[in-house]
């Protein structure tokens, strides 16, 4: 008579331990050189982003130096002003090592708050010059030529403008059909001029320029507050890949805490796939970060996304690491019960194979006794990543071994198991006999030859 | 042969065609020197021996170790065929199987409990092979092709504490059905001999397979290390230890005392080694009784024998003996008379206690070991209760025990006829076992019964097994008076008592006339020594604390004072007590010719005969008795007999019922009236019922009587009384019996007148007085009495019968006047009751 039995061997103590090293492990997170490899995957973009802005600089001073004197000199304040509080910003949100390290979330606030500040004293500014600007229309009242030479001017500095916004600004992105309108306002004005309401046409040909002027700063700020955005969505979303590619492998730390010498954690492999998927995902976010068109909003929804996809990370680092313990703590569990049946049983350790000679899956070993009788052990893995063993002993008799008799040896098994310290249940009874082809641990090698799949040394360097 | 184990192996067999062997004796916890001078353990030992017997594979099992190898070939033979090597060592922190690979190698990752140390292994809890799984094993080898032997050391705890008793109980049933035993299973009892191998099993009661299939010839004692053994260890410390052996010459001395100890060579080891630098042959201790440290005696033992004082005649028989053994073993030597049947060596001691029995023994079980019959020649004594037992079935098992304590030495049975009294008992059992190991081991064991004489007539009667196999008879006489004084003497010396030359002689006279009236039993040098303890208590006593004071002859017991001299009465007080008897001038006149002839002898200084033997020949009632007391008080006082007290006996003593009871009542009888007088009162009547039927032991009772009045000839007088008649009847029932009664005394009636003068004496002793008239009318009623019954006329007890009729008349003529005080009460003729009443 054979039998099969089956007790749990409950690991939790030792999953806990286990997790509580893993608290104090952190995701692999080299400060200086992170900024680096984030800086050099952004260097491009930002490259880009420079070349825009100079041009645009370019183009805005040409442009400028169309306008009239007046209206040059209020660009001229507005446009220096909008440099400097640019790059200050800038400096500001990005260019200090420590900024990289805070968190994305925090990030976006501090920009977001920084903005509105610039934005309050740039439109303090704007006022002051606005008004002293348009302070002087009273000086052309009752001289008409003078009136329709100033309108001339107005409106010339207004197709200026207009152009300007049209040619260099993403308008229609961030302020889409005003632009169309204030030319309209402008061709109105200049139908006055051309009607010779001289005094009514500088009026209108000024409220265009000025709401032009106006548009022109909207839309620059509007460019600003999304390109700074994009940046920090793209910065977090590099940094996830940069720590995906960094912790794809990752050395493994032995029961002392110290790197095992030669042993790697392949992180996709025994998280069966879970970092690809993450790697992926990240992949689509950033796309959609460097693109132009995606707004500020949406950017901003991408980089506070990106610390989840870091926690991502780490629990998935987490479950590689904890299965490739588990794995290797199932061959501990085949010796120790070999060791087990060796001692109290004389069997002998003949044969151990993974199932399907994949590492990840339960383990298989088989015993044999002088007098032809055959043990197999099998450790099964916790369902949903439990904290325990299922060992299955299946017993090969070919002897008559009574059901006492194995109940005699499965007892002394479990009592072997619990003096090496591991914590057992009740052995149970499982119906029928221990299946013949449970013996052939062959067939575990040659599903995985047929099979072709990655070898089992999960990183045995 | 002595085989390169040693001695204790020789006969060692382990492959005995039995399913079980059983290896026992005190020897299976020691070690062993082998002739290669190596020590080996049991276990060891054992590994050896089945090699030899061609055992490829030897497994041990024990409960602390339930299954062990001492070779790797047999361990590697142990394994299944796909099991690969074991590796050499575990390394730390790494799987115990290195064909076992995890994604980290052989890493184990979980903290294990820690091993054990070796050292709490052998205290802690036993953590090895679990018992179902060890049965398991040890099955599997006895159904294997490959000769497999399985050693159960320490069995008893293997039997008794196993967890699987039912699979251990199957293992051997199942091997005892077997039918062919070709692998040994070998069983180490810790016990000390078969018997209690097989108690043991039995009585756990678990084990009816095994219990049921042990055999006494499929087992082996192992004892204590014999005189080679010994000198290979001396040898070996003295090469490894820097033992220092100091007097080479009487090195051979010395490991000899040493194999005479019986001790383990475990044991020795220990001593020796701690010596330090002190020599082994001035060691005192190696004696392994304790007691006081005589230096070893380097003479051979017949030399030995030749200096003990006394015991001429054993010396001389076992210098026969010896030299009989010597030129055997030499013509053996040479291979001549080899296939002749050898002498047995076992003896018979016949001889009193307390006369050098045991002190022979020893130096008999040393003779024989120096002539090379035996290898160790040690002594061990056994009497009756160390061979038998008071239950049905232990006997045999306490006899075999003994046996194997004395295998290669000299078994000693005190008081053997123990065994041969109790034939109805269990002695008969012992006996049995006792010649059925004599036949087994009769190269390794020396038999030597001691007891009475007599005794050991009938012991050897008991079976005819033992007459044949106790062919050698060794008289042991009683020791003479002179060395029993020397024995008191210095018995005394060594209780710190000192005296002078007067009261050594005394003691002298004491201890020989001690001597001379010795009784059957007599303690001989034990006796010596009971009397001395009683003289230093007399001592002790006198002196009250002034143990200055020498001894006196005061201080002998008033019991020996007696034996001391004493003076001789003058002729006329020899039969005064005869004096007041009434009539017996014809017995005096006898008595008295008798007493002046011993006198006679005495005075010129020629031999004393025995005293007499008598026949006291007469009715009833004339003083026979009296008589025979007062020849008993002048045998005495003439120095014939030394006590002369009287016991009284007739047929009802002496003629027993049943088969054999009738010669040892007739031997008591004897032997209580040892120095003074067996007085047989209607002797005649032990002749009477011979005739008549065959059931009748009378015969046996004359003819015991004849053998015993012939044994003890001049410490006993014999007085035979009866009617003339009948006696004659008597003396012809054995030839010798007529001749040994040398004297004859007639006792006649007693004539009317004598009987009324017998009565006037009774009455006076009691303080009364008799008319003339109460005198006549007692004549006449004493006279009517015999007129009507003159055969069965009893004399002076008619006299004794007249006189209680006469109180009991005066009795009621006085009434309630009696007066206490009244110095005389006479009796009247109206006190004497009418003739024919």
């Amino acid at each position: 008579m054979s039998g099969k039995k089956k007790i749990l061997v409950d690991e939790s103590e030792w999953y806990s331990a286990k997790r509580a090293a893993q608290q104090l492990r952190q995701v692999k997170r080299d400060i200086p050189r992170l900024i680096d490899e984030v800086r050099r995957a952004t260097e491009a973009d930002h490259a880009r982003t420079r070349a825009e802005a100079e041009e645009r600089s370019r183009r805005t001073e040409q442009a400028l130096a169309g306008l009239g004197e007046q209206t040059r000199r209020l660009e001229a304040d507005t446009d220096r002003r909008l440099r400097e509080q640019n790059d200050r910003l800038r400096r500001e949100l990005h260019d200090s090592a420590e900024r990289l390290a805070l968190d994305t979330r925090a990030q976006l606030a501090e920009q977001r708050a920084a903005l509105e500040r610039g934005l309050a004293a740039e439109g303090e500014a704007r006022r002051r010059d606005v008004a002293a600007l348009t302070g002087r229309l009273d000086d052309f009242a009752g001289d008409r030529d003078r009136a329709a030479g100033a309108a001339r001017q107005w409106l010339a500095d207004g197709d200026t403008m207009a152009a300007l916004i049209a040619d260099t600004l993403p308008h229609e992105r961030h302020a889409p059909g005003r632009l169309d309108r204030l030319r309209l306002e402008l061709a109105t004005a200049r139908r006055t001029h051309d009607a010779g309401q001289h005094e009514a046409a500088l009026s209108g040909a000024q409220r265009a320029y000025l709401d032009l002027s106006e548009l022109r700063l909207d839309i620059e700020r509007l460019e600003l507050e999304r390109r700074l955005a994009q940046e920090t969505a793209t910065d977090a979303l590099i940094m996830v890949e940069t720590l995906i590619a960094e912790n794809a492998v990752m050395p493994v730390a032995g029961p002392d805490g110290q790197p095992l010498p030669g042993y790697e954690l392949d992180v996709d492999h025994w998280s069966e796939g879970e970092l690809g998927e993450l790697r992926a995902v990240v992949a689509e976010r950033l796309t959609r970060a460097r693109d132009e068109a995606t707004p500020a909003g949406e950017q901003r929804e991408l980089a506070a996304l990106a610390a989840d996809l870091e926690l991502r990370l780490r629990e998935i680092m987490d479950r590689a690491d904890m299965r490739l313990f588990a794995s290797q703590l199932r061959v501990n569990l085949a010796d120790s019960v070999a060791q087990t049946l060796t001692r109290i049983g004389a069997y002998e350790l003949a044969d151990g194979e993974y199932q399907d000679a994949d590492e990840r899956r339960s383990y298989h070993a088989r015993l044999e006794h002088m007098n032809g009788n055959q043990i197999v052990v099998e450790i099964l893995p916790a369902p949903d990543d439990g904290t325990g063993h299922v060992l299955r002993v299946l017993s090969y008799d070919y002897d008559t071994a009574s059901e006492h008799e194995l109940q005699d040896r499965i007892a002394a098994v479990r009592e072997a198991l619990e003096a090496d310290g591991h914590r057992t249940g009740e052995p149970e009874r499982e119906p029928g006999v221990p299946e013949p082809e449970a013996r052939d641990l062959e067939r575990h090698r040659q599903a995985r030859r047929a099979g072709g799949q990655r070898p089992a040394a999960g990183g045995a360097g | 042969m002595t085989g390169p184990l040693g001695a204790r192996f020789t006969d060692v067999r382990l492959s005995t065609g039995e399913p079980f062997t059983v290896l026992y004796g005190p020897g299976v916890d020691d070690t062993f020197v082998g002739a290669d001078y190596l020590e080996r353990d049991l276990d060891a030992a054992l590994w050896q021996l089945l090699r030899d017997e061609a055992c490829p594979r030897v497994a041990f099992s024990s409960l602390r170790r339930p299954l062990y190898f001492l070779d790797p070939a047999s361990e590697a033979r142990s394994r299944p065929a796909a099991a690969p090597p074991r590796p050499p060592d575990q390394a730390p922190g790494q799987m115990r199987h290195p064909q076992l690979r995890g994604p980290l190698g052989g890493l184990v990752v979980r903290p294990r409990t820690p091993e054990p140390e070796p050292a709490q292994q052998e205290t802690g809890p036993p953590r090895g092979l679990s018992d179902p799984f060890t049965v398991m094993t040890l099955q599997s080898y006895l159904t294997g092709q490959e000769r497999t032997a399985v050693v159960f050391t320490e069995a008893e705890n293997t039997l008794r504490h196993t967890t699987a008793v039912r699979h251990l109980d199957t293992f051997f049933s199942d091997w005892a059905r077997h039918g062919d035993y070709h692998h040994p299973v070998v069983l180490v009892f810790a016990q000390p001999t078969f018997e209690a191998c097989e108690e043991f099993v039995n009585r756990l009661g678990s084990y009816p397979g095994l219990a049921a299939r042990l055999r006494r010839h499929a087992s082996s004692r192992v004892g204590p290390p014999d005189e080679a053994e010994l000198h290979r260890l001396v040898q070996r410390l003295r090469l490894r230890q820097g033992l220092a052996i100091g007097d080479w010459r009487r090195l051979d001395t010395t490991v000899r005392t040493m194999a005479a100890g019986q001790l383990n060579l475990r044991n020795w080891r220990g001593r020796l080694l701690s010596l330090g630098d002190t020599p082994l042959t001035a060691f005192g201790g190696l004696s392994a009784t304790p007691g006081p440290d005589t230096p070893p005696d380097d003479r051979p033992a017949h030399e030995r024998l030749a200096a003990m004082a006394g015991l001429d005649s054993v010396k001389k028989h076992l210098e026969r003996i010896r030299l009989r053994m010597a030129a055997l073993r030499r013509l053996h030597a040479e291979g001549r008379g080899t296939s002749a049947q050898p002498p047995s060596p076992h003896l018979v001691f016949s001889g009193p206690p307390g006369t050098g029995k045991t002190t022979v023994a020893g130096l008999v079980g040393e003779m024989y070991r120096e002539l090379g019959v035996l290898r160790r020649g040690h002594v061990v004594t056994a009497r009756m209760d160390d061979l038998v037992a008071g239950y049905v079935g232990q006997t045999a098992a306490r006899t075999h025990a003994k046996v194997d304590e004395a295998l290669d030495g000299v078994l000693f049975i005190d008081e053997a006829y123990g065994l041969s009294d109790q034939r109805d008992g269990f002695g008969g059992e012992a006996i049995q076992a006792l010649l059925t190991r004599m036949e087994n081991d009769r190269d390794r064991l020396v038999v030597i019964v001691a007891g009475y004489p007599e005794k050991m007539d009938e012991f050897l009667a008991a079976d005819p097994g033992l007459s044949r196999r106790f062919a050698e008879r060794i008289e042991f006489p009683d020791y003479p008076p002179d060395l029993l004084h020397t024995i008191l003497l210095g018995d005394l010396r060594d209780r710190g008592l000192h005296w002078d030359t007067p009261v050594a002689d005394q003691l002298l006279r004491a201890v020989t006339s001690m001597y001379d009236t010795r009784r059957p039993g007599f303690g001989n040098a034990g006796a010596m020594r009971d009397l001395g303890s009683d003289i230093f208590t007399e001592w002790a006593v006198r002196v009250d604390g002034d143990i200055a004071r020498p001894l006196t002859v005061e201080d002998l017991p008033a019991s020996v004072r007696e034996h001391l001299a004493r003076p001789v009465p003058e002729p006329g007080a020899l039969l005064s007590a005869l004096d007041t008897l009434v009539g017996l001038d014809s017995v005096r006149e006898v008595l008295t010719g008798l007493a002046g002839r011993i006198r006679l002898r005495q005075a010129r200084g020629q031999s004393v005969p025995a005293p007499p033997h008598m026949l006291f020949l007469g009715p009833p009632g004339t003083g026979k008795t009296t008589v025979a007391r007062a020849v008993g008080a002048m045998l005495r006082d003439l120095g014939l007999l030394h006590t002369g007290h009287v016991v009284e006996v007739t047929r009802g003593d002496l003629v027993a019922e049943y088969v054999g009871q009738t010669a040892p009542r007739v031997v008591d009888a004897v032997h209580r009236a040892l120095d003074g007088v067996l007085f047989i009162d209607e002797a005649y009547s032990l002749s009477t019922g011979s005739g008549l039927s065959g059931g009748d032991f009378g015969q046996e009772a004359i003819d015991t009587l004849t053998r015993e009045m012939e044994h003890w000839n001049d410490r006993l007088v014999v007085i035979a009384a009866g009617y003339p008649r009948e006696m004659d009847g008597f003396l012809r029932a054995n030839s010798g019996l007529a001749s040994r009664f040398t004297q004859r005394v007639e006792f006649r009636p007693y004539t009317t007148d004598e009987l009324v003068e017998v009565l006037r004496r009774t009455v006076r002793a009691d303080r009364f007085t008799l008319s003339p008239p109460a005198a006549e009318a007692a004549g006449r009623w004493l006279e009517e009495r015999r007129r009507a019954a003159p055969d069965t006329f009893g004399n002076a007890r008619e006299v004794r019968g007249l006189y209680g009729l006469m109180e009991q008349r005066l009795a009621d003529r006085l009434g309630p006047d009696i007066a206490a005080d009244a110095d005389t009460v006479e009796f009247t003729a109206g006190d004497v009751p009418p003739p024919g009443t």
